[in-house]
């Protein structure tokens, strides 16, 4: 088995003209994706997007033909012992033996891994599975069935951590564990966790990078504030007022927007705010509400998807 | 080569905590108990023409245990892998740091040897059966007669003769997430030839089913029935261990399990 070189790549997992289909429908249109060293990655996309599809075909699971997937900088079909060694991963739903405990569960794939029997401990301590070990999976919830997934992924100290959708089913105090857990692997202990899901908002606060998927092809990859800040100019003032077309007409513009409630405006800055206001003021309008829209990791998915079907 | 071996032994031994609390297991200690069972029941029921030697008593065992023998192979196998499409654990399994054909064949192991020990078990069960008649009628005691080798050589080679039907089984059931479907297949596949000559000689087309003798030896889930369904009057008492059939469905079986993993390399797992 080849030895992982100590000295990190760049990339912990970069795929060049990465490609699958189920039968005669194109699931990955062959993209190049790339997931820095040590970073918390983040991977969005609508459901279909082809975010599971990516895990499989980096993880083996897939056949993909032609492209090529670099794990840790090594190429996967010919390194897959080495590069699994030191990758954990949690794949869509839950993936345990129900009529088994925690704990057997955990020994199996201890017992796979060639893993020294303490670990099983640690782990469980880790995910606060420590007191229900002996259950069987079947009664455990969705929330438990998650964190026992986690604690199985967790189990070879590994190097890269795949979580597919990790927060599905858990409640806000578990989120915030998981959160903490995520951010606590990465930096004490240098792993890079490369995640999907669909909560928009908690990318946001954990993922120092991010990805953006639709319809089998990758739209956005880079920096999480980066992504934000592509749309930072699409701020926006909302004010709600009772004569909108006059209140149009007042401030002059042809890029705003009136409906019956108010008008939308592109943001123009603090100062310029408390003019326009005046402004509307001094001419006899009355302003109810006056509202920053500002611009998120959400509105600026919803605008990268919204571009990407247009391309 | 020693680290291709350990893989293998560290997948059997992870089938073997698996199996817990499984129907696969079950099936694996129901099946001898109920085979012996009636077994027993039917030698103590005709204790009065017992031979010394006992060949009935052992031809009529192998008889009941081996019309059973391809149910509990169906079921015992379909069930087995069926845990692991139930858990969607193959995406896992083939995740981590052990090679495919480790999974492969270790669960093909575990399989054969979840069928080794309803064997183990039903051999011990029979003697432990045959004591328990003693105690109850001197008439069935064991004597020295009493033909152990043959024996356990005749129920022996019975599970030998399923091992083409386990690996074709096992190559369904893989592919099959419907567990419902694998069964089907494979209890069609048990009763079929049985059927035809059911229907041929009820129809009146057959009045001698000896005609038809050769026909469970071409279909592998029906072929441990070849040699306890014994059409002609003069049959010796005492039967061969090997026959050219069972040795050419062993090759089968290996050939199919070869085949089987070159295919099971390059499935997606979806």
């Amino acid at each position: 088995m080849p030895e992982i070189n100590n000295k990190r790549s760049e990339y912990a997992i970069s795929t060049q003209g990465l490609k699958f289909a189920y039968g005669n429908r194109p699931v990955l249109e062959g993209f190049d994706l790339n997931v820095p060293s040590g970073s918390i990655f983040g991977f969005l996309g609508p459901n279909g997007a082809g975010k599971s599809t990516t895990i499989k075909a980096i993880l083996g699971l897939l056949q993909v033909k032609p492209g090529m997937v670099n794990v840790f900088g090594m190429e996967f079909h010919s390194n897959s012992m080495a590069i699994l060694q030191k990758t954990g991963a949690m794949v869509e739903s839950p993936s345990q033996y129900e009529h088994l405990s925690a704990r057997r569960n955990l020994e199996i794939t201890r017992l796979l891994r060639q893993l020294p029997t303490s670990r099983i401990a640690e782990v469980l301590n880790i995910v606060g599975l420590e007191n229900e070990a002996d259950r069987p999976v079947k009664q455990f919830s969705t929330g438990m069935k998650q964190r026992l997934s986690l604690a199985i992924a967790l189990l070879g100290k590994p190097e890269l951590l795949i979580l597919d959708e990790p927060i599905n089913g858990l409640d806000p105090s578990g989120i915030i564990e998981i959160r903490n857990l995520i951010n606590r692997l990465n930096t004490e202990e240098g792993c890079t966790v490369f995640l999907s899901s669909h909560i928009l908002d908690e990318i946001e606060k954990i993922c120092s990078h991010v990805a953006v998927i639709n319809k089998g092809k990758l739209l956005y990859q880079g920096d999480t504030s980066g992504l934000v800040s592509r749309y930072k100019g699409q701020d926006s003032l909302i004010i709600q007022c009772n004569q909108a077309v006059k209140a149009l007409e007042i401030l002059g513009s042809g890029s705003l927007l009136a409906s019956k409630d108010g008008i939308s405006i592109p943001w123009p800055g603090r100062e310029e705010t408390a003019g326009l206001l005046k402004k509307l003021f001094e001419q006899g309008i009355d302003i109810y509400t006056v509202q920053k829209e500002q611009n998120d990791l959400e509105s600026s998915f919803l605008e990268i998807l919204q571009e990407g079907g247009k391309a | 080569m020693r680290n291709n071996f350990n893989f293998l032994l560290i997948a059997i031994k992870s089938e073997v905590l698996k199996a817990r609390n499984t129907v696969a297991l079950w099936l694996t200690l129901l099946y001898p108990l109920g085979a012996v069972t009636l077994s027993m029941l039917f030698h103590f029921a005709e204790r009065s023409h017992v031979t010394p030697d006992n060949i009935d008593f052992i031809n009529n065992f192998n008889g009941l245990a081996s019309f059973f023998l391809p149910f509990y192979a169906v079921l015992m196998v379909s069930f087995f892998c069926q845990m692991e499409h139930r858990n969607s654990m193959f995406k896992h399994l083939l995740a981590l740091p052990i090679p495919r054909w480790a999974v492969f064949y270790g669960k093909l192991a575990a399989s054969l040897l979840l069928l080794l020990s309803a064997w183990v078990l039903m051999m011990t069960l029979a003697y432990v059966s045959l004591l328990l008649l003693a105690w109850l009628s001197p008439k069935l005691a064991l004597t020295s007669a009493f033909e152990h080798a043959y024996f356990i050589r005749i129920t022996f080679r019975s599970f030998l003769s399923t091992l083409a039907m386990v690996v074709i089984q096992y190559l369904l059931s893989l592919k099959m997430r419907n567990v419902v479907a694998s069964v089907s297949i494979g209890t069609s596949l048990i009763i079929l030839p049985v059927a035809i000559l059911f229907v041929l000689g009820i129809t009146g087309l057959l009045t001698n089913p000896g005609v038809l003798k050769w026909l469970p030896k071409y279909d592998p889930y029906s072929f441990p029935y070849s040699f306890v369904f014994n059409f002609s009057t003069s049959a010796p008492p005492k039967q061969e261990f090997f026959s050219m059939p069972l040795a050419i469905w062993t090759v089968v079986a290996i050939l199919l399990a070869v085949a089987g993993y070159y295919e099971f390399r390059r499935r997606n797992i979806k």
